[in-house]
């Protein structure tokens, strides 16, 4: 599943520890979300876009069945 | 986070009880049994004097936390980190499998040497299934 975490953190100049703080996870699971390697939980996943102040569906793109 | 501090201080209160508990029951034992340095009771030693310094470890790592409010907000990130848990289950099941596999084969192959190894390794096999069933069934009720 492709998101625009990165994109959408260098547009707001904020640094991925930054964002693991805010988001309570560590370093290494922004990197892993932004490399596309991890797939965040619905919890995170919903953290994450409340974060950044969009929807779910805006900063994770789905791309069909993809785990199946 | 008031939770997770007292779940560190309750661990804490363990590791010192049991820093205290270990060298007590070592000493209890060997009044006890007044048994000779033999094989048996160097695995015991061993494991009382390995739990023992993990235990010290964790009251150092613990008390340390517990006063320090930047420390304990890096030990509760790294222990709820989803990405962490997932990798703990991946390597668990990972690592089940490979054991099972192993030791499987090694039953098959000391089968041509000794019927009490090759036992011991099938018995082995079976525990850890026996194992795996009960905790799936477990989980499975629970979710």
């Amino acid at each position: 599943m492709k998101n625009k975490i990165q994109e959408l953190r260098r547009a707001r100049k904020v640094t991925q520890q930054e964002l693991a703080d805010a988001l309570s996870v560590t370093r290494q699971t922004i990197i892993s979300l932004e490399n596309g390697k991890y797939n965040a939980s619905l919890t995170l996943a919903h953290k994450a876009a409340q974060f950044f102040g969009i929807t779910i569906e805006e900063l994770f793109i789905f791309e069909g069945e993809e785990n199946l | 986070m008031e939770e997770f501090r007292k779940k560190i201080r309750r661990r804490a209160h363990i590791s010192a009880a049991l820093c205290l508990l270990a060298p007590a029951i070592l000493i209890a034992l060997q009044i006890i049994t007044k048994r000779p340095m033999d094989y048996a009771s160097g695995v015991v030693y061993g494991a009382f004097g390995s739990l023992m310094v993990v235990a010290v470890f964790n009251v150092a790592r613990l008390f340390s936390a517990l006063g320090d409010e930047e420390k304990l907000k890096k030990m509760y990130i790294a222990e709820t980190d989803e990405r962490n848990i997932a990798l703990g289950k991946e390597t668990g099941s990972t690592t089940l499998e490979i054991s099972v596999s192993g030791l499987a084969f090694a039953a098959i192959a000391a089968s041509f040497f000794s019927t009490t190894v090759s036992l011991t390794f099938a018995a082995a096999v079976f525990f850890i299934g026996l194992v795996a069933a009960a905790v799936r069934t477990y989980y499975n009720k629970k979710m």
